[in-house]
């Protein structure tokens, strides 16, 4: 009996020993967060030159050049091509955290370029800055978005930079660019569209595309044989492209995801990147109300050559007013004189409880009993929310590509009585935000059927929505 | 009966596992540290902790943390270079109106919120933008302070409204509403999931400062406290009885304005008595700090 305890006493001391070796025990979970967060760390400092991050936030945005140099001491320099807010994240220095909450992540926990992109479109851009660390790849670190949902989530995939890859980052190409646009600034949310004419001479071939500038994207609208209006838009030879390709700025040259590709007259044509030189100004003379400019470039497009490349609201295709009938609506918010002002307040005054603005072609409003209507008003609700029409009619003298030119009438629909004031509103309002009668459109790439429209005119815009 | 020296190996044994149970499990501390112990201590961090932790008991937190929002809810951090100027417009039109007035000091101490949380931006839930947070006064967060902009009336108003109202809700919490507060407009409030059908029109006839006002009496009170304070036309807009009344909507706002008034003096009187401080010393300290910008 003795023995056999001394047996088992033996074991035990033995199982003691070596049970309460350091090297097999489990870690804590605190220490297990440290060692993780440690070895994090010393991936994300390793690299000399930092890390090359293109940044593709959504499927349905273009590519951002990041550079990352990431500090022990828990800040991070990031260079960037987001010329945005002055310029401030070409190059800063934010802090930055590695969490433990779902997994291993890294939180980019002040201000800076990722979170600048998590806000654009009203929140809706689908950037973010807190990413769940996926481990490495080659020499790769992989990452993908926290806050994205299930199946949609981002991969970031940060490759260490060379010592060149800051000098890629190209802000020249963006602030060039913008100036294409009739209109500088952000306005509600929509950001800046800037128009151009790609004229390669000799073919005598124009392409025309719109930039997206902040989603970075391309809608190239068609190509057709000419260089002037009238000769392109009365060339007998021309291809509807009306496709939008992902582009990123890099190396002062737009880089395209995929080439874009036509045919026209019998030849092939295809580019995959644009290299921008030479920007003059030029005066030119889209409405006889007003004097405008036009930006300029000598352009290479690789593949292709050399082009002529200028800013212009026309394009030859367009989705805006095509087909028999059209219906289109929006919040009365949004209708702005040359200065950005919302006229509003003003529709307020004029018809009480308003809701919407219609342009209205070839279609029949609810309660109109003699066949179609075409024109532009205003909608809004009475006491009983039915819905009164203010609509005064015009005709379409010219539809081409993206440009209207209208004349307003005497013709109007409105289905509410002793309605004199507001009928006086009516042609006031359509009288001042359409002088001139000549329109531009362009359709904003990340909102399906939403239209932007300029009056070259007056500088007054909207926003139409295909109903 | 068991050999003495039986018995002594047994207790060995039984020791035996027991050490191993014990001695094999590396110690677990209940109070794990802080996620942001790990960040690096700046400039801005030592001002914070002689400022705000060190003189009021009150953690400032600028670098981004999940946790201050609610599942669903997204929202940006704050630009480390406005935190200094939003801390400077605490101090300013919060902090020291309050320590200005007969009892604040005493007052502030004792009551100041435990931690003031930064955000950069608005909070969104999918595609809705949030207006606040509630923190029913443990904890006040601050949205849209990359926006700061002292010039800017509506910006200005917007955050002196919230800590103004997160700072009222410790005084019911603590020392209850007024007595009698509640029976002045029972049949205005609405509730938490209704208050916003109405407008500012519609909480001024029921005798409300804001719509919100109206979601429940708790918010109601603070949010009288913060409009009295910090609304220079507080008085105008909800005090004053309109001349001349003779159509009905304007009957129904002097009837509004008048309870506005009788809650007033109820939660002056509340405010005096279980504070020590004068809403009215408070509210002239914090005027004359916004008619000096």
């Amino acid at each position: 009996m003795i023995r056999r305890i001394y047996h088992i006493a033996f074991i035990l001391a033995t199982i003691f020993v070596f049970a309460c070796d350091d090297s097999t025990r489990i870690d804590s979970v605190e220490e297990r967060k440290a060692r993780a967060t440690e070895e994090l760390v010393e991936e994300l400092t390793d690299p000399a030159n930092g890390w090359r991050l293109d940044y593709k936030p959504t499927p349905n945005a273009g590519t951002f050049l990041i550079i990352l140099n990431f500090d022990d001491d828990g800040t991070v320099r990031i260079q960037s091509d987001v010329t945005a807010e002055n310029g401030k994240f070409l190059d800063q220095t934010i802090s930055y955290r590695i969490d433990h909450d779902l997994a291993t992540e890294l939180v980019l926990e002040t201000y800076g370029v990722f979170h600048y992109l998590f806000e654009l479109n009203q929140n809706s851009f689908g950037a973010e800055f807190e990413f769940l660390y996926q481990g490495k790849s080659d020499d790769n670190l992989v990452f993908t978005s926290k806050t994205d949902g299930a199946g949609e989530r981002t991969t970031l995939t940060f490759a260490p930079a060379d010592a060149g890859s800051s000098g890629l980052i190209s802000t020249a190409v963006v602030d060039q660019l913008i100036t294409g646009s009739y209109r500088q600034d952000d306005l509600v949310g929509i950001g800046v569209n800037a128009s151009y004419q790609f004229y390669i001479p000799d073919d005598d071939v124009s392409i025309y595309g719109t930039f997206d500038i902040d989603n970075r994207r391309f809608k190239a609208h068609g190509a057709a044989k000419g260089f002037s209006y009238e000769e392109v838009s009365n060339s007998a030879e021309s291809v509807r492209i009306q496709k939008v390709y992902d582009v990123g700025y890099i190396n002062d040259e737009v880089v395209f995801d995929d080439p874009i590709s036509f045919t026209l007259a019998g030849k092939d044509y295809s580019f995959d990147a644009i290299g921008i030189d030479n920007q003059l100004s030029v005066d030119t003379m889209y409405c006889a109300l007003d004097n405008s400019q036009i930006t300029t470039f000598d352009a290479s497009l690789a593949g292709l050559g050399s082009a002529d490349m200028r800013s212009s609201l026309y394009t030859n295709y367009s989705d805006f007013f095509v087909g028999g009938d059209a219906f289109y609506v929006h919040n009365y918010f949004l209708v702005y004189d040359e200065n950005d002002s919302s006229l509003a307040e003003r529709f307020e005054d004029a018809f009480g409880n308003v809701a919407l603005i219609a342009l209205i072609y070839n279609s029949t409003p609810r309660g109109y009993n003699d066949g179609t209507f075409t024109g532009f008003g205003f909608l809004s609700l009475d006491e009983n929310d039915d819905l009164q029409w203010y609509l005064r009619e015009f005709n379409l003298i010219e539809n081409s590509g993206n440009r209207l030119e209208l004349e307003f009438t005497g013709g109007t629909f409105i289905n509410v009585a002793d309605s004199l004031d507001q009928r006086n509103a009516l042609f006031e309002f359509t009288d001042e935000i359409f002088a001139g009668g000549q329109l531009y459109n362009w359709e904003i790439l990340f909102v399906d059927g939403l239209f932007e429209i300029y009056n070259p005119c007056n500088d007054y815009k909207m926003f139409l929505l295909d109903n | 009966m068991m050999d003495k020296s039986v018995k002594y190996f047994r207790n060995l044994l039984l020791f035996g596992f027991m050490a191993l149970l014990v001695d094999c499990y590396p110690s677990e501390e209940l109070n794990v540290p802080e996620k942001d112990d790990d960040a690096e201590y700046t400039e801005l961090d030592e001002y914070i902790n002689d400022n705000f932790v060190e003189k009021y008991g009150m953690v400032v937190r600028y670098r981004y943390r999940d946790d201050f929002l609610a599942p669903g809810q997204r929202a940006i951090p704050v630009d480390v270079e406005y935190v200094r100027p939003m801390l400077d417009f605490l101090e300013k039109y919060w902090i020291a109106p309050f320590l200005s007035v007969d009892n604040g000091e005493e007052f502030f101490l004792n009551h100041v919120p435990a931690e003031i949380v930064l955000l950069g931006g608005p909070v969104f839930e999918g595609s809705t933008q949030v207006l606040g947070l509630a923190e029913a006064g443990a904890s006040v967060t601050l949205l849209d302070v990359n926006k700061i902009d002292l010039e800017d009336e509506e910006w200005v108003f917007r955050q002196l409204n919230i800590i103004y109202h997160e700072f009222a809700h410790v005084v019911h919490q603590r020392y209850k509403l007024p007595s009698g507060f509640e029976t002045i407009s029972p049949t205005g409030y609405t509730g938490p999931g209704s208050w916003y059908v109405l407008d500012d029109n519609d909480a001024l006839e029921r005798g409300f400062v804001t719509p919100y006002a109206t979601s429940q009496v708790t918010e109601d009170f603070a949010e009288l406290v913060s409009f009295y304070t910090f609304d220079p036309e507080f008085q105008e807009k909800y005090i004053d009885q309109e001349d001349d009344c003779n159509d009905p909507e304007c009957e129904l706002k002097n009837e509004g304005k008048e309870k506005i008034t009788q809650k007033l003096a109820s939660v002056a009187n509340h405010y005096e008595k279980v504070t020590g401080i004068s809403l009215a010393d408070l509210r002239n300290e914090l005027q004359s700090v916004l008619e000096g910008e």
